[in-house]
């Protein structure tokens, strides 16, 4: 018999033995991986957020929570769409554009979605006009933020929704899908479907985002509180400040201006966020330290309990002819093994909780990391050597004739 | 309960009941307009959903304000959920406003103030406007560039490279002219707003206003066409934050697809 055959028949022999003793190991990097996998999508969401949103606002319900900036809306409290027209009415320095929105489930030919209602800019103009009446029949000077309107930019097509959070006509029947969606629905651009019992047609699948828009379906603002019979109410308003230093002092002006709401920026959004982000990293090198000291005692337990308990077999096989240094690979092998499948395993698992998990616990949307998963298994693998390499070091020095004076 | 609060109640009452018709009949807000345009007059309409306290309350707020106004203004009222005015509803984009509102409408059809739920007497008199800010008003709320030009007599004189902007292709279906005489005191009020002294104007001058109501600059006989072009560009800009989202680009064309 080689020693591959020796360690192989080891390992089959003893199923349960060999399940045990990897499990603190497995659970350990299923840990580690997931925890890693979501830590740095969410920190590569947070970073795209800052990028492309700047100077947003966001008017939510009393109650609200700021986990995460794109599903800020989906908090299930309401505010009167009102709102809107009152932000307008006040004339505040730095309002470039203002979006609400209104989340309800939906079914689509069978998946479950969520319908966002949106307002079209076009439906907003009258209201930008009165911007007009506040710049000229205010007693004081308009001062800051003086960015004229000098058209609809950017807001024509479909992917202005990703880029501007906002699009310039949306008619009452049409229907924006996100890509999640459109993929799994198999539905496209000119498609008619039915939708909370209203007939809809596509106009338009909006590019991946990697955020919760992903598996969204986007329709009229008003058409969805028909539908939903939720009045005329949203889950969030979206103020677009047009500039950083406006967005700043807009926040206690619409405060002031919306006492019962929750008004927030992005920045504070994102600071919860980062906050989230901080724990979870620290929270993976406490699993680290975990899995290095409870994986590798219990390994290493394990494999000295085993060397005790065949001290005969081991004693058998040096008076056969096996050399200290063959009994020391055999249990260094197996230990290799173990780490190595306990590694993959617990990756595999890992990845799995980290793809099915990440977009329900942080609205991201997570693939695999190629060299952090490589290095969980690594990191798993030198960690079953070396747990194993004092057990197979005292197997390897024992003496066959005291190993037969036992019998 | 007084007699003199009785009659505006019975007043008001009546007022509702009549605006509220049957669908199809013919906007009686529209022809209220139309006398009142007619009329030189401001029309102040408190919108609302119901006859309740607040729409009373700001109806007597109205009536009361614009009684030192009442050659230059008249009040009516209308149902913001009345089938006939639906036209006007969705073209002054109330139907989810605050309500009860007051919409003040000049007798050239610009919207000069919007009210909700109260009125103020120096609310009422701004939204009395100038004969020139009307006009600009209107352009502007028509996303019209308004090149303001002055004058001390009844020819208007638009500077040079005014004109030469009005011709570029980017601007020519965008751009308006409004006249303004310098010696009108009705106008005083004005020249404030557009930082304007009129005793230092000499010769052709404009006044640049951009939509919603952005003072852009001022343009004399020196100011070439590149010069005020790129300052309408720069319009497009909010402020003097280098990472302005805005400070990149011009924003008077309109790409087809997002730069993203």
């Amino acid at each position: 018999m080689t020693l591959r055959s020796i360690i192989w028949y080891e390992l089959r022999s003893r199923p349960w033995a060999v399940l045990s003793n990897s499990l603190a190991i497995l659970l350990g990097v299923a840990a580690l991986v997931a925890i890693r996998h979501i830590t740095v999508y969410s920190e590569q969401e947070i970073s795209q957020q800052l990028s492309h949103l700047g100077a947003n606002i966001l008017v939510l319900p009393p109650e609200a929570t700021l986990q995460d900036y794109y599903a800020a809306d989906k908090n299930g409290g309401t505010i009167p769409e009102e709102h809107v027209s009152e932000i307008y009415l006040a004339g505040l320095t730095g309002v470039e554009q203002v979006s609400p929105r209104l989340n309800v489930p939906a079914n689509l030919g069978g998946l479950d979605v969520t319908l966002t209602g949106i307002l079209p800019q076009s439906e907003l103009e009258a209201q930008t006009a009165w911007q007009t009446t506040t710049l000229f029949t205010t007693p004081k000077a308009h001062e800051g933020c003086t960015k004229a309107k000098l058209g609809t930019a950017d807001l024509e097509s479909p992917d202005s929704l990703v880029t501007h959070r906002a699009i310039q006509n949306l008619k009452a029947n049409e229907l924006v899908l996100g890509a999640d969606i459109a993929e799994r629905s198999a539905f496209s651009a000119g498609d008619t479907v039915e939708l909370m019992g209203q007939s809809f047609t596509i106009l338009g699948v909006l590019p991946t985002t990697g955020t919760v828009d992903d598996s969204r379906a986007f329709a009229h603002l008003h058409t969805v509180q028909d539908a939903s019979g939720s009045g005329p109410v949203c889950n969030a308003i979206e103020v677009i400040g047009c500039c950083e230093d406006a967005a700043g002092d807009l926040v206690p002006q619409l405060r002031k201006l919306l006492p019962n709401s929750k008004v927030v920026t992005i920045s504070q959004v994102v600071q919860t966020q980062v906050g989230v982000n901080r724990l979870m990293a620290n929270t993976s090198w406490f699993v680290l330290v975990v899995l290095v000291v409870v994986g590798g005692t219990s390994l290493a337990g394990a494999i000295a309990a085993n060397v005790r308990e065949r001290r005969r077999e081991i004693g058998t096989l040096m008076a056969l002819g096996a050399t200290p240094q063959f009994v020391q690979r055999l249990f260094l092998g197996k230990a290799l093994i173990l780490g190595l499948s306990a590694g993959t395993l617990g990756c595999i698992v890992g990845l799995t909780t980290a793809v099915l998990a990440g977009p329900a616990w942080a609205g991201v949307t997570v693939s695999a990391l190629p060299v952090t998963s490589l290095l969980a298994v690594v990191m798993a693998t030198s960690l079953a050597i070396l747990s194993a390499w004092w057990p197979a070091r005292q197997a390897a020095a024992l003496d066959p004739c005291l190993c037969f004076q036992e019998v | 309960m007084k007699t003199s609060t009785l009659i505006p109640m019975f007043v008001l009452g009546m007022c509702f009941s009549l605006n509220a018709q049957q669908p199809g009949s013919v906007s009686t807000l529209q022809a209220t307009l139309d006398n009142a345009s007619q009329a030189g007059k401001f029309t102040f309409i408190v919108f609302h959903r119901d006859s309740g306290a607040g729409t009373r309350t700001l109806y007597q707020q109205t009536q009361d304000g614009i009684a030192n106004h009442s050659e230059k203004a008249l009040v009516t009222t209308a149902r913001v959920d009345d089938p006939t005015e639906r036209a006007m509803v969705e073209k002054f984009g109330i139907s989810r406003a605050p309500m009860p509102m007051a919409v003040v409408v000049a007798p050239n059809g610009a919207v000069t103030g919007l009210f909700p739920r109260a009125i103020s007497g120096e609310q009422i008199t701004a939204a009395i406007v100038p004969p020139t800010m009307m006009r600009c008003m209107k352009e502007l709320q028509d996303k019209k560039l308004v090149f303001v030009c002055l004058t001390r007599t009844d020819k208007v004189e638009v500077p040079q490279g005014v004109q030469a902007v009005q011709q570029l292709p980017q601007f020519k279906d965008r751009i308006s002219l409004v006249g303004m005489r310098l010696n009108d005191p009705a106008e005083a009020r004005f020249y404030q707003q557009m930082q304007l002294d009129p005793q230092q104007v000499n010769g052709p001058h404009a006044v640049l206003i951009a939509p919603p109501g952005v003072l852009v600059g001022h343009f004399t006989a020196e100011s070439s066409a590149p010069q005020i072009a790129a300052s309408i560009h720069k319009a497009g800009q909010c402020c003097d934050d280098p990472n302005c989202k805005h400070g990149h680009a011009p924003q008077t064309t309109r790409p087809t697809t997002s730069p993203r």
